[in-house]
């Protein structure tokens, strides 16, 4: 049995074409992707790449398009996690403690997720338009006639609009999340809870929400991770529009290198980006561990 | 007592009333755009916005003809298919071979091979896409769709290995040892036992890879030019941009986008959320 399960031939050849695959395709071109933020060079392939030092980084540090890309961004994460979170935590509450035909809310909340983004996006686009979109149709219909505007054009709403696209896209996502953990909370623990009188919210701030409370941190920490690359629902609905209002990391990136041609800008960017996301996610899965050695 | 007891029962009422009333609430909230587009998708452009809540008076199943043919949606639609089928077995393929081998055999390396394989959940694909554009042009790959699904297949190696590994490591050794003994080898042994003891797992990761390539714009974006190759996502932005003022086809593109992944969906629900939400628990 050693033997087999040490036999090197069967090792290589089954981890080889996966490990190709994935080493040529993704690890390759992130290390590229370091590299290429050294460089200036303004066309895709055959030309001629400039070595230009932290010129590429020290630009951007005095560029104020990326300062208001990560102004977004913040503003962007802590709309999001004042939002989903609480949104899909509450609902996973409601359903897993007072009702009974869960099962039919649960699958309705949480099929946004598995629609593309691109379709997401459309729908909601129309759903926003200018004049007589539906919501606006809405609005006028109550007599909330000041209210309406062209949402994804106006300065006011139009990051918000793209905010709250996202939490109707994911709040399912935490809802199903902090469902399973509570599911998994022995029914004694809660029986013993009602015995010593906690009911309602009483019973939901002092029983379920901190035996539940590393779902809500492991969800935290993908909504931060989610949100640094939040992308496709800003190119789709607004290109980072209007005046850069909506304009985020990721989208910036995409509209220097391919719009503009800064390639070298563009790949500073995506390395600030990959570092943030990389060093949140260390930190936290650290973090983590540090608390199960405790226990 | 009597009436102490009814008021109780009257406040219990009260409540349920409010609570159903509330999640009624949000589910017409999340169900609505996707309603919104069905019945556009049917109506003709003056009539979309009269009522966005009416059934179309005359079903424009017309909307639908001119999408598929003229806008190409069909061509867009076959395309994905092909490109989610091919991605989506090379990931069962690959990832069923490496993750055999990461549960159940003992190397040095193994440890730090698993660590690389999974590390790359944390890698943003966004960071990667200007090298990707430049190596597209530099390898002469524009318009190349088995480049495009080689790419899309790596990207999704590292939760395949995840679920996948994770999975193996719990399948019972009683089995896969008495075969090593009837003197199978490792082929036979991967083809009779594994495979066919891992389809749950199998399952979990080709739902989540399924969706995640039926969905994806962002690398048909830099590898696609041509319209005739495009996936149906990028094709579905394409059409909406050329043709802004076509709701009703813009609205029947739409819902041929969704339709797929939404069958699935209704099929096979919990496994979709699982699959899903698999990246999320530790496994």
């Amino acid at each position: 049995m050693d033997k087999y399960r040490k036999s090197a031939v069967p090792i290589v050849l089954f981890l080889l074409p996966a490990f190709l695959i994935y080493t040529i395709l993704e690890v390759v071109p992130i290390i590229q992707t370091f590299y290429f933020s050294f460089y200036e060079w303004n066309g895709i392939g055959g030309v001629a790449l400039k070595f230009v030092g932290i010129e590429n980084f020290t630009d951007l540090m005095g560029f104020k398009g990326f300062w208001l890309s990560i102004k977004n961004v913040i503003w962007f994460l802590i709309l999001s996690l004042f939002t989903q979170i609480p949104i899909g935590f509450f609902l996973a509450i409601l359903l897993s403690t007072y009702c009974k035909g869960y099962r039919i809310f649960k699958a309705a909340f949480f099929s946004p997720l598995v629609l593309s983004t691109t379709a997401v996006g459309l729908m909601w686009y129309f759903i926003l338009f200018p004049g007589t979109g539906v919501l606006n149709t809405i609005l006028t219909s109550i007599g909330m006639e000041n209210f309406t505007t062209s949402w994804l054009t106006d300065k006011n709403t139009a990051l918000n609009s793209l905010i709250l696209i996202t939490a109707w896209i994911s709040s399912g996502y935490y809802l199903t999340i902090g469902f399973a953990a509570i599911s998994s909370i022995p029914d004694e623990i809660m029986e013993a809870g009602l015995i010593d009188g906690a009911d309602g919210i009483k019973k939901v701030f002092y029983i379920t929400l901190p035996l539940i409370w590393e779902s809500v941190k492991i969800s935290v920490i993908l909504v931060i991770t989610g949100i640094l690359k939040i992308f496709e629902i800003v190119f789709v609905m607004t290109q980072g529009g209007p005046n850069g209002l909506t304009e985020v990391p990721v989208s910036l990136m995409y509209n220097e290198a391919f719009k503009y041609g800064h390639y070298g800008r563009g790949s500073a960017i995506a390395v600030i980006v990959f570092l943030m996301s990389v060093f949140i996610t260390i930190i936290s899965l650290k973090l983590m561990q540090r608390k199960s050695y405790d226990e | 007592m009597r009436t102490e007891r009814s008021v109780g029962a009257g406040i219990k009422k009260i409540k349920a009333v409010m609570l159903y009333s509330f999640l009624s609430l949000y589910t017409v909230i999340s169900l609505y755009p996707i309603y919104f587009a069905i019945i556009s998708s049917l109506k003709s452009n003056t009539e979309m916005f009269i009522n966005p809540f009416a059934l179309p008076k005359v079903f424009r199943f017309e909307n639908y003809k001119r999408a598929w043919e003229i806008a190409h949606v069909g061509t867009f639609f076959k395309n994905s298919v092909l490109i989610t089928l091919c991605v989506t077995t090379t990931l069962i393929i690959v990832g069923t071979m490496a993750s055999y081998i990461l549960a159940r055999f003992s190397f040095k390396l193994k440890p730090i091979v698993y660590m690389y394989f999974v590390m790359g959940m944390m890698i943003p694909v966004q960071s990667t896409i200007i090298p990707i554009a430049f190596n597209i042009g530099t390898f002469r790959l524009k318009d190349s769709l088995p480049a495009l699904i080689l790419v899309m297949t790596a990207f999704s190696i590292s939760m395949t290995v995840f679920i996948l590994t994770g999975f193996m490591k719990g399948i019972p050794k009683e089995l896969e040892e008495s075969a090593i003994i009837d003197g199978c080898n490792v082929f036979k042994v991967y083809w009779k036992i594994i495979l066919p003891m891992s389809v749950p797992a199998i399952a979990t990761a080709s739902i989540f890879n399924f969706l995640a390539a039926w969905n994806d714009l962002l690398f048909p974006l830099i590898f696609i030019s041509k319209s005739e190759l495009m996936p149906i996502s990028y094709g579905l932005l394409s059409f909406f941009g050329e043709r802004q003022s076509d709701y009703g086809g813009v609205m029947a593109a739409i819902v041929i986008t969704i339709l797929p992944p939404l069958i699935a969906y209704v099929l096979l629900q919990e496994k979709v959320q699982k699959g899903l939400t698999a990246g999320a628990v530790k496994g």
